[in-house]
């Protein structure tokens, strides 16, 4: 079953797993460490596992506007910046929109931002968003380890406050 | 014969590193000048010129190996150091050199066919037949006892290793032989030959054995270096798609998805420069106060400096001549200069106010040694209009 419970998490990148602690030892024999995220429960690359550029694999990788979309958005979550951010507090697309402003992007640059927030962020379940476009980080973003989220705080003037104002 | 691997005067070593003491020591009697022997300390000088050696291991060895007498004293007297090398002891180290390398399988099969010669060439009678026939059908399976441990117990890696050091096919092949020829010349020793055969075919088994395990255990762990080149090309040219993609039956892969990082994150954000557009000023004017120009005003003038520019080449072309054959100049210019003066006097012999005129042949001239290669004959003509002389022409029409 943990076999087969793996194989599921991998394929969806989050799913409702019962027993996660039975996954931790066949997780760790692929390089994973299964963290949960809510409801959910998603895999993290083990702390001891080689990393893709370690291993000289090619994966994919967002565009820049992507990026840049995710990274406000983090921002504007990131209620704690003591705690991990996820799942942080929920935020607008109007509130992205204002620290997009902020940040010096146009209007029509705007509408990059948008379309990466509600379907390249939201499919690869870095983001979510309901039909009142209220926005809240993705599950997958659980599976950031303390060395992550360090670089995120010694970076911290480049992200948004979460109440909005300006980086 | 059995001093390069006896530890002391009276056992054989336990370990095979200790060959390289007994190689040391023959290759120092190797390197030359060895008429009168060599004493013990150049024995022990070239031994360890080589490095990674023990010399008080060295020492010991070398009293070893001159006690068992491969080391001969080249006099025998008490107090003689210089020695010479007993070559029954050099042929031992390479025997067991290469039973450690290769198993003594070869020497098996040497064995077998050996016997089966003498038979058939008669040196061998009945009961050494039957003697040879039982001490190898023994020597059979001790092999297959070997070979059946190393499957049921070795590692993958062990199996490897050993799997050279097994050939049932050869056996089998070199048993059938020595059973013919027992079933030939002797007859009577025909179910012992058959029980030898026995044997074979289950050392031939259990090689077999041994390599599916290892096939099996290779396949499990995905050991593509199990097989060899001939195989993986064997199967990407024969193989259907399904036998392929079967290898990775129970592989799961994940489905390809972004990977990211928020050192990623932190670049874009800092990297991010918005693109804004900016309006182009209208260019500057700067002859607004001065009145239009028309752009047509002053063509003639500068047709006509053409025109004369043009004349003046076809003048010097000419010489003063009224013609002149232009082929040899224009296989000596460069091909861009020879290109232009025939564009220059095709313009002025179609400027029907031009005296000029261009005559171009249709032959073909090839002169790889000119700077132009390909040419035509061209001929230039001119045809000034006469200029009347005015008393000439009056006296003309005077009356006479």
């Amino acid at each position: 079953v943990s076999a087969l419970d793996l194989a599921r998490l991998r394929a969806l990148a989050a799913a409702p797993i019962v027993t996660a602690a039975a996954l931790d030892a066949p997780a760790a024999r692929i390089g994973r460490i299964t963290r949960r995220a809510g409801s959910v429960v998603v895999l993290a690359r083990h702390p001891e596992a080689p990393t893709a550029a370690d291993v000289g694999a090619l994966t994919s990788r967002l565009a820049d506007t992507a990026l840049v979309a995710l990274g406000l958005c983090v921002g504007l979550a990131w209620d704690d910046r003591n705690a991990h951010p996820f799942p942080g507090r929920p935020f607008t697309l109007d509130e992205l929109l204002a620290a997009a402003t902020t940040l010096g992007v146009t209007v029509a640059g705007s509408r990059h931002l948008v379309g990466a927030v509600r379907h390249v962020l939201t499919q690869a379940k870095l983001l979510t968003i309901d039909e009142h476009d209220v926005l809240r980080l993705g599950p997958v973003l659980a599976g950031w380890s303390d060395g992550d989220l360090e670089v995120l705080r010694r970076n911290l003037d480049v992200l948004p406050e979460p109440g909005g104002s300006t980086p | 014969m059995a001093a390069p691997v006896a530890a002391h005067g009276g056992a054989v070593v336990d370990d095979p590193a200790m060959l390289r003491y007994v190689d040391a020591v023959i290759d120092a009697f190797g390197q030359g000048d060895i008429d009168q022997g060599l004493t013990r300390s150049q024995i022990l000088e070239r031994a360890l010129r080589g490095g990674g050696l023990d010399r008080a291991e060295l020492e010991h060895r070398i009293d070893v190996f001159v006690e068992l007498a491969m080391l001969l004293p080249y006099h025998d007297k008490a107090h003689q150091q210089r020695y010479v090398i007993n070559t029954d002891a050099v042929a031992g180290s390479l025997f067991f050199r290469k039973g450690l390398t290769e198993g003594g399988i070869e020497e098996l099969l040497q064995l077998l066919g050996a016997t089966a010669d003498a038979i058939e060439a008669g040196r061998h009678d009945l009961g050494r037949v039957a003697q040879a026939l039982v001490e190898q059908r023994g020597y059979v399976e001790m092999w297959t006892a070997a070979v059946n441990r190393l499957t049921d117990t070795a590692t993958l890696g062990e199996l490897i290793d050993e799997r050279s050091q097994h050939d049932g096919e050869r056996m089998l092949v070199q048993v059938e032989r020595l059973v013919d020829v027992v079933t030939r010349h002797q007859p009577s020793l025909r179910i012992s030959a058959t029980s030898l055969l026995s044997a074979a075919q289950a050392y031939l088994m259990a090689t077999q054995r041994l390599l599916e395990r290892i096939l099996d255990e290779g396949a499990a762990t995905r050991d593509f270096s199990l097989l060899d080149p001939a195989e993986y090309l064997h199967l990407a040219t024969s193989g259907t798609v399904e036998d392929l993609a079967s290898t990775f039956e129970g592989v799961v892969w994940d489905p390809p998805r972004p990977e990211v990082l928020p050192t990623a994150i932190v670049t874009a954000l800092r990297s991010y420069r918005p693109q804004r557009s900016r309006q182009r000023r209208p260019p500057v004017d700067t002859n607004a106060a001065e009145p239009p120009r028309d752009p047509l005003a002053g063509v003639d003038a500068r047709l006509d400096a053409v025109r004369r520019q043009r004349e003046h080449a076809a003048e010097l072309l000419l010489q003063g001549e009224a013609a002149v054959e232009l082929s040899a100049h224009l296989r000596a210019a460069p091909w861009p200069a020879a290109l232009r003066t025939i564009v220059e006097l095709a313009a002025l012999d179609g400027d029907e106010h031009s005296p000029y005129q261009l005559h171009l042949a249709d032959s073909l001239i090839v002169d790889i040694d000119a700077h132009t290669t390909w040419t035509s004959d061209a001929h230039l003509r001119v045809e000034h209009p006469k200029v009347q002389d005015p008393l000439r022409a009056h006296a003309d029409e005077a009356p006479r």
